[in-house]
Formats: C-alpha cells, sequence, structure tokens
C-alpha cells in the first residue's frame, strides 16, 4: 500500500513537472529546427537561428534596451525600497502603518493601470514615448517587492548590531554602507535579481510608453505578429537561458554566504 | 576618587508606563556598578539612557564633568556589551573588533597593532581572521567585549551579557570580567536581575524597583543590612517575621524581642533572618521550637524549611551536611542580635 502511494506520488509529481518545463522544451527544442516552421517534425539539429537573431540589429537593439531598463530600473528599486524599508522599521512617527500600506500599494495595481497612467501623466506633461518612462513604470512595479523583501530582512537583531556601530561611533551613513547593507546582501542581491527577472519580459508598460527605442519583449511580440518563426524560439530560449544563469550565480552566491 | 559619572533626576516615560522616576547615581572613577533589579524595575531603560539609546524625559546625565545629556550614541565616550552580542555577521573577529577605530581614522597599521593587544586582552590572540561564526558562543562574548574596550571608552556598558552562557562559563566570564575591570581601570555599569552575579561582581550594588532605587551600597553590606524589605527579598532568601515595634523591641507572635529599634512604637515591622543566620545553639534571641519539614541536601549543607511550633510562621535555615536531619524532627532556633534585622513593612 505504502509503495503504491510513492509510486503514486512520483507519478503525480513527474506530471507537474512536465506540465510546468513541457512548453519550455519545446521552445528550446524548436528553436535548433532546421527549417522554416517552429513545428514538428523535429529536423535538425542547427545553430543558424541564433546565428541569425544575434545578427538582426532590431533584436539586439531590443536587448540592449532590456539589459538596460532591467538593470536601471531594478537598481533604482532596490535602493529605494531598501531606504524606505530602513526608514519604516527604524524610525516611529505617526502614519507609520498608513505608509508602509501606501508603499506596498502598487503591488496591486495591475500592470494596465500603471501603464496608462504613466501614458496620461506623460501626455499631460508634454512628454514622448521613451526607454525612460519603462523604466519609471518598472520601478513603480518592482519598488513595492524590493521593499517588503528588505523589510522582511530589518528585523530586531540587525537593529541590535545597528546599535552596536552606531555606540562605537559610526554616522548613520557608515552604519547604512557598512553595516546594514552588507548584513542583508544576498536579501539586497536577491531582490535586485527578482525585480530583473520581472522587467526583463514585462510587455504591457513597455508596450504602452515606447515608440522607436523598444525592449526585447516588444520585438518579439513584432516579429510572432508575422508569424511562427525558430529565430524567435532561439531569442526566447536565450532569455530563459539568462534567467537560469541568473539564479545560479544567485545560489551560489548566497551559498558561499552561508558557509563563510 | 572623583565622580565619573552623574545621573541627575532622569525620568523616563513610555506612554502611561513610568519607567524611570526622578532616577539619581553618583559613580566613582573606577568602579563597577551592577544595576539590580527585577525586569520592569527600570534597570535597561537606565542602560539605555545612559548609553544615549533612549532619550530621557526630563533629567541629565553627565559623563567625566561633561554633560552628555544631548549627545547620540556614537558621540557619547561609552560602548556597550550587548546581551545577543550583536557582532557584525559579515565581519571577522579583527573586523568586528576593528571597527571603531576605522571610523575614528586610526590609521591602518596603529589599528593592526591595537586590535591585537585588545584579543590578547580577552584570551583570544590569533583569531583575527576568523569568521564570527566559526567560534563558540563564550569567544563571540569575549569578541564583543575586546570589541567594546579597545575604543577606551570611559564607561562600558553590560546589558545582562552573561545571562546567555551556562552557568561553568559564566562563573569564568565573571572572574574574567572583574580582572579585565580591575586592569583597565575603567569604570563599568553592568545590568542583571541575577542577585549572585550582582555579589561577586559588584563594588556598588545599586537595587532598582519600579523605576527608583530601593537601595545601593557595597553588596556586602546590602545583603547584611538591606535598607528595604524588598532588597531584603530580593538579594537572597531569608525568614520573615511579623511583629510591631515597642519601646523596648519588637513584639511579635514568637515572642517579644528586646532591643533598640529606629522604629517609633506601634510601627508595622518585619524581621529579617538570613537562612545562615538562623542557630540551634540558644543564642541570645530565642525563636523558639520549630519543626522540621522539608530538608534537601545542597552539597555544601542542607537547607530546611521548618514551621513554628508557637504559631504560624515558616523558617528557611541551613544546618551543617554532619547534622542529623530528619521530618518531623524539632529543633530549638534561635538568632544573635547583630543578624536580626528590623524593616518597615
Amino acid at each position: 500500500m505504502r509503495r503504491f502511494g510513492n509510486v503514486l506520488s512520483g507519478f503525480y509529481l513527474t506530471a507537474c513537472y512536465v506540465f510546468i518545463l513541457l512548453p519550455v522544451g519545446v521552445l528550446i527544442l524548436f528553436s535548433f529546427q532546421d527549417g522554416r516552421l517552429p513545428v514538428p517534425p523535429f529536423h535538425g539539429p542547427t545553430l543558424s537561428w541564433y546565428v541569425i537573431a544575434f545578427t538582426n540589429p532590431r533584436m539586439m537593439d531590443g536587448l540592449g534596451n532590456s539589459l538596460l531598463v532591467g538593470a536601471g530600473s531594478s537598481a533604482i528599486s532596490v535602493i529605494l525600497g531598501f531606504l524606505a524599508a530602513y526608514g519604516i522599521a527604524r524610525h516611529e512617527f505617526p502614519a507609520r502603518r498608513l505608509l508602509q500600506g501606501v508603499i506596498i500599494l502598487p503591488l496591486a495595481v495591475s500592470y494596465l493601470l500603471v501603464g496608462m497612467g504613466l501614458l496620461v501623466t506623460m501626455s499631460s506633461l508634454g512628454l514622448g514615448p521613451s526607454l525612460w518612462m519603462v523604466v519609471i513604470g518598472h520601478v513603480v512595479i518592482n519598488m513595492p517587492l524590493a521593499f517588503a523583501i528588505c523589510l522582511a530582512q530589518l528585523g530586531e537583531h540587525q537593529r541590535k548590531v545597528e546599535w552596536a556601530a552606531r555606540d562605537l561611533g559610526a554616522s548613520t551613513f557608515r552604519v547604512l554602507t557598512a553595516i546594514t547593507m552588507p548584513m542583508i546582501a544576498p536579501a539586497l542581491i536577491a531582490a535586485f535579481c527578482l525585480c530583473f527577472t520581472l522587467s526583463w519580459d514585462e510587455f504591457i508598460i513597455a508596450f504602452l510608453v515606447t515608440r522607436f527605442d523598444v525592449t526585447l519583449p516588444i520585438v518579439i511580440w513584432t516579429m510572432l505578429r508575422g508569424g511562427l518563426n525558430p529565430q524567435t524560439n532561439a531569442v526566447g530560449s536565450f532569455i530563459f537561458m539568462c534567467s537560469i544563469l541568473m539564479l545560479v550565480a544567485v545560489e551560489l552566491l548566497l551559498f558561499r554566504k552561508r558557509r563563510a | 576618587m572623583t565622580t565619573h559619572l552623574e545621573i541627575d533626576a532622569i525620568s523616563k516615560i513610555f506612554g502611561e508606563v513610568t519607567a524611570l522616576e526622578e532616577f539619581s547615581l553618583r559613580v566613582e572613577q573606577g568602579a563597577y556598578v551592577v544595576l539590580l533589579g527585577p525586569s520592569g524595575s527600570g534597570k535597561t531603560t537606565l542602560l539605555s539612557v545612559i548609553g544615549g539609546f533612549t532619550v530621557p524625559t526630563s533629567g541629565r546625565v553627565s559623563i567625566a564633568g561633561r554633560d552628555v545629556t544631548a549627545l547620540s550614541p556614537a558621540q557619547r565616550p561609552t560602548t556597550t556589551l550587548f546581551q545577543d552580542y550583536a557582532l557584525f555577521p559579515h565581519m571577522t573577529v579583527a573586523g568586528n573588533v576593528g571597527f571603531g577605530l576605522k571610523v575614528r581614522h586610526v590609521p591602518a597599521a596603529e589599528r593592526e597593532k591595537r586590535i591585537a593587544a585588545a584579543l590578547e586582552l580577552v584570551g583570544l590572540a590569533g583569531y583575527g581572521r576568523r569568521g564570527v561564526h566559526e567560534i563558540s558562543g563564550g569567544q563571540r562574548q569575549r569578541v564583543a567585549l575586546a570589541r567594546a574596550l579597545v575604543v577606551e571608552p570611559e564607561i562600558l556598558l553590560l546589558d545582562e551579557p552573561l545571562g546567555a552562557l551556562d552557568l561553568n562559563l559564566r562563573r569564568q566570564m565573571q572572574d574574567e570580567l572583574l580582572a579585565l575591570q580591575r586592569r583597565t581601570g575603567r569604570s563599568f555599569v553592568h545590568v542583571t536581575h541575577d542577585q549572585e552575579e550582582a555579589m561577586a561582581l559588584a563594588s556598588l550594588v545599586v537595587v532598582m524597583n519600579k523605576g527608583r532605587i530601593e537601595d545601593r551600597g557595597p553588596p556586602k553590606r546590602i545583603y547584611e543590612r538591606p535598607a528595604t524589605l524588598f532588597t531584603a527579598t530580593f538579594m537572597g532568601e531569608s525568614t520573615q517575621i511579623a511583629g510591631r515595634a515597642t519601646k523596648a523591641g519588637v513584639e511579635t507572635s514568637l515572642g517579644a524581642v528586646q532591643g533598640p529599634t529606629r522604629h517609633p512604637p506601634g510601627a508595622e515591622v518585619v524581621l529579617v533572618v538570613r537562612p545562615e543566620n538562623i542557630r540551634t545553639d540558644a543564642s541570645e534571641i530565642d525563636l523558639g521550637p520549630a519543626r522540621i519539614r522539608e530538608a534537601t541536601f545542597q552539597g555544601a549543607h542542607y537547607r530546611i524549611l521548618a514551621k513554628s511550633e508557637r504559631g504560624d510562621q515558616d523558617f528557611v535555615l541551613r544546618l551543617p551536611p554532619d547534622h542529623t536531619v530528619e521530618q518531623g524532627r524539632v529543633l530549638q532556633l534561635s538568632c544573635r542580635p547583630e543578624n536580626l534585622i528590623i524593616l518597615a513593612r
């Protein structure tokens, strides 16, 4: 009976993983397709679609823009989120809970609303569409996340450690840079990576507030409108690999930190 | 000896709770002060006020003749040994110890020298390159101590530093703290709720209760002649006999006790006797017969709980281990007048 249960749960687990990973597997498999359509039967393998994708100037511009927007918006989100979390965690003031709620609020607002709001504000200020707007939009949606991750790390023990640093003569700036940030560095890096992956494949806001300089998801969407093409598979696989590599890097970093 | 730390009428009110009430204390250079009291007595708040972490509602704190009330912890000539050590987890032992020197812009070469000397002082020479997660709890405590002492504070504040250690290590650290304090000549202010720790360490014990001083003085005096009933009960075990002051002495349910008191006739008083001062050799003051209710062997002595044959009065006393003690046996109890403490109820 128990063995049967084990077999059953093993089967269930496998089914789950297949369900989650099969689409990605298919995507990657047909990026090596030797033919014009990324559909079965599989011919190949060939790397020619990767060569085409990486020599496609529109694709590469999109990639560059996505990296810029991702890195920029994530860095700003983490810095703002961390400072806000520090302020909320370390100071008593009226309406503290309320302020915390307001900071978290954008998490509950849909990307569409954020994008539309940004679009309306932009046009009323007479600003044109640009990558800067995407950065702002992504900070709006990612900062609450970075804030929440940082806030969870700034507990009583960390407060005591900060006290000790102050007690030894450190200024607030020194405490932040030499003690608090290094102490919660794993959380800061994790927050950055999370913000980056969310920004990296965000479509709606990027679509609404850009025109000529666009991010990678917009490029892929434009290409998909012209029909299926193994080149988009190749780019999709590349995006996936990047995310995986980043995760592995974070794992290694955190693991080394824990052992030290 | 000059006044080194002066606490002048400090009050601290948290909302509806008064943590400290018009608290004043003078401490001399090189003293080992222990603030002793139950939780909620305000002792930790007082330490925090001295360290600058808590801003008092009113009053003044001066250290070495300088008013520091308005100064931040960073600007005060105090450092703190925290209860859970609060070491910097991302730094090595040397990094921890050297932090205070680094923020004071001490040049690297001199810093190295002083870190090594501080580690040597606490018995951790050669541990500088280790991470703080690679050392034991007792060693972490020493690192915290070295970190606090290396910047040469006027006053070291210790916030229940031995609470997390086991008994043997605690005794050992007590000896080391005392030795360190003598060697460095600095003033230590130490908070604890453990009366044994207070007696082992202090040159001055300050017994606190409800934000006020109950008693202050050398540990021997506090133990032998406590000023208040609270102090008497908090500083170790005792037998307490209720009575009423008369012109000639004190009238109790066990009989009259002759002798001068400073209490006016008719005042409600309590006679307090420490367990080791209750005798069975028919000393001057007769406490009457008492029957043993319970006897526990504690190595160096028996601890005896007895009940008076004359009334509803309990005694706690000690008998040497060679005594025959058994439940139900009746002892003739007495004590000497100099060991009798008479306190207002």
